[in-house]
């Protein structure tokens, strides 16, 4: 009982084609926010597109549920603007607000039961008895909890309590759903299937969704856009996919896809290439989307982000990066092992490298020397 | 950890022979209301409720009764609204004040109660408000209030404030919310609060005392009829008192238990 049929929603998945996402439902503009002498938040700009599924990312602490609770209506900017389709929101009470919230612990009401719990917003707007039952019916179903009506919040597992939470937003059909952490609490598996069922929840109701969390992977394996919150700043925003192939910074390129990140100095550009002198040696970086790179001044010292699993072993020549070392480490980590090998030069950092156990298992082991290539395009410059 | 067994037994014989030593006095009352007695031999083949009648049929312990339930019910209630809105106070009332305010509350109950009687009564006639039960309503007010008031405010404090915020999120206005969040948060403590006000009103007995007009209250009454000599029906009331206030006890302890 009450697990989650995560094939249901059968529509959602032929539904391919992206929901317009043009039109911005709501937006921040320049939001400081400060608690007594702490300064939380800093020019916080960022569009929330109506029919996207947002996602804020940052580590704990770095502001995640306060940018949640300005747009909640628990908390006022210091500085700033929260456009909802056009008008300034910052005075309007929470209550009156349309958007509605999943707090971080679910923040049900211990008193009332399930259907309880899932009528109030409705009892609370004066809606008529028999319109609203088979509204919170329906969207007791759409959670996977039909029949658990009568039950109270403490009779419920973690799963069940955070889908009573979902559901008694869900039943007020906002524009905007916020979503404070909500697979936080789950067991990983559980986590796991949540996550496709919020995406495909938020694809078949066609509601905006806008999710706080702090796990990478969790975010893009949800979000159309990854928003990432570096202590109150935004580092980067921008799809899982740009996140993950194209990080702005060193920050990001920590937080998404384990870069290897090699500390050089810009050398001599080329078409769409710019050198970079590093301990071991010249390497070659595409500089494509990126002018501020390519017009850096020769010297400025900056670090190369490299994917582990872009690094090739015994590479062709349609390879421009090249270098040679030893094997320090294999581990095996099902379908993929982690070779960490020592370039030769001698103040060259290890690199990791990512490869499918299968071609791994072409009889690498420690102290072995190996020759490693990566394509100039799977490489990146960061300058900050 | 476990003692060995010489201590254990020790032990168990000490905590039983103070049982009896301290609470015995209460048992034997209770076994004689049931009895004649001559002198001080009991009459073993006499068991039953002929003490119980007589005292009700004493026509000052049924009207003692009354004013017993009479205060005890105008008690709770004052105590009650009186508790729940000082804590609200406490709580949301931003007053810089609230700190000393909740001393003053408590005190009250941390004072001989001779000390609150008498003052109250040198009060009471200096401003000329005659003695009844309306001023032991007071009396007994000002004793109990400092426990309802740290019952309701406690349970008020451990309302998540996130609740709160959940029920503006769903739309709820503050009006609303206070009556559909705050307010059934407070019920089961209140009720709590307000079993125990009757508990401490129904036997309390010095302060009454000083501040009561003409009318008994249950404890009055015994305490006359202590003055007047003993009679066996007295253990019959002292039976009657000790029942209610372990009913109202076990009453409280399980209404202040935390909910599962
Ligand atoms: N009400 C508050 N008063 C003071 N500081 C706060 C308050 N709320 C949050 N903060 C501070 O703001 C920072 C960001 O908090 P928060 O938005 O909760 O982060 P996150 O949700 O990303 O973990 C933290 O350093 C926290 O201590
Ligand atoms: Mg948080």
């Amino acid at each position: 009982m009450g697990a989650i049929d995560i094939t249901a929603p059968a529509a959602a998945n032929q539904r391919q084609a992206p929901l317009s996402m043009s039109r911005p439902l709501l937006v921040l503009e320049g939001i400081e926010k400060g608690f007594g002498g702490a300064q939380v938040l800093h020019g916080i700009d960022l569009t929330i597109n109506d029919g996207e599924f947002l996602t804020v990312l940052g580590a704990s602490g770095s502001g995640k549920t306060t940018v949640l609770r300005l747009i909640g209506g628990f908390t006022e900017p210091s500085a700033g603007r929260i456009l909802f389709e056009g008008a300034d929101i910052v005075s309007v009470p929470a209550y009156r607000r349309p958007v509605n919230t999943v707090f971080q612990d679910y923040a049900l009401f211990p008193h009332l039961t399930v259907a309880g719990n899932v009528a109030y917003g409705l009892e609370a707007r004066g809606t008529a008895r028999d319109v609203l039952r088979p509204k919170v019916a329906e969207a007791l179903e759409r959670v996977a909890l039909k029949g658990f009506d009568a039950r109270y919040p403490s009779q419920l597992s973690g799963g069940q309590r955070q889908r009573v939470a979902l559901a008694r937003a869900l039943v007020l059909e906002p524009r905007l759903i916020l979503l404070d952490e909500p697979l936080g609490a789950l067991d990983a598996a559980l986590r796991r299937q949540m996550q496709v069922f919020l995406k495909q929840l938020q694809r078949e109701i066609r509601t905006t969704f806008l999710l706080v969390t702090h796990d990478q992977e969790e975010a893009i394996v949800m979000s159309d856009r990854i928003c990432v919150l570096d202590a109150g700043r935004i580092a980067q925003i921008g799809t899982p996919h740009e996140l993950y192939y194209r990080p702005a910074s060193e920050y990001i390129a920590r937080f998404f896809g384990d870069n290897n990140l090699i500390e050089g100095r810009l050398g001599p550009s080329a078409a769409a290439v710019r050198f970079v002198e590093t301990a071991a040696g010249r390497l070659m970086v595409s500089t494509k989307d990126q002018s501020d790179v390519a017009e850096a001044p020769t010297g400025t010292p900056v670090k190369i982000a490299l994917r582990p699993e872009a690094i090739q072993v015994a590479p062709g020549s349609e390879f421009e990066n090249h270098l040679s070392g030893t094997i320090r480490d294999v581990t095996f980590a099902g379908a993929i092992s982690q070779i960490v090998i020592q370039p030769s030069g001698e103040t060259a950092r290890p690199l990791t490298i990512k490869l499918a156990s299968r071609a791994a298992g072409l009889g690498l082991s420690r102290g072995q020397p190996i020759s490693a290539g990566w394509r100039s395009a799977d490489c990146r410059i960061l300058l900050r | 950890m476990t003692f060995p067994w010489p201590v254990a037994w020790a032990l168990r014989a000490f905590a039983g022979l103070v049982l009896v030593i301290l609470y015995g006095p209460l048992a034997v009352a209770v076994v004689l209301s049931f009895f004649d007695q001559t002198g001080t031999s009991v009459d073993w083949s006499s068991f039953g409720l002929q003490w119980y009648a007589k005292l009700f049929a004493n026509r000052g312990i049924g009207e003692a009764l009354v004013n017993t339930f009479i205060v005890g019910a105008g008690t709770v209630v004052t105590s009650v609204v009186l508790g729940t809105v000082f804590a609200l106070y406490f709580q949301y009332g931003g007053s810089p004040w609230r700190g000393l305010h909740r001393a003053i509350i408590v005190t009250p109950f941390l004072l001989p109660p001779i000390v609150t009687g008498l003052s109250l009564l040198i009060f009471f006639r200096e401003v000329g408000v005659p003695r009844s039960l309306l001023t032991v309503v007071i009396g007994h007010t000002l004793l109990v209030l400092a426990l309802v008031y740290r019952t309701i405010l406690q349970r008020l404090q451990s309302l998540s404030p996130q609740l709160i915020e959940a029920s503006y999120d769903l739309g709820a206005t503050r009006a609303y919310t206070f009556r559909r969040v705050l307010l059934p948060h407070l019920a089961s403590a209140a009720v709590a609060a307000g079993v125990l006000a009757f508990a401490l009103s129904f036997d309390e007995t010095l302060i009454t005392l000083l501040v009561t007009g003409s009318d008994n209250t249950l404890p009055l009454r015994l305490w006359a009829m202590v003055r007047t000599g003993f009679t066996p029906d007295m253990n019959a009331l002292i039976t009657l008192i000790l029942a209610a206030t372990a009913a109202l006890s076990v009453a409280v302890i399980s209404l202040v238990r935390p909910q599962p």
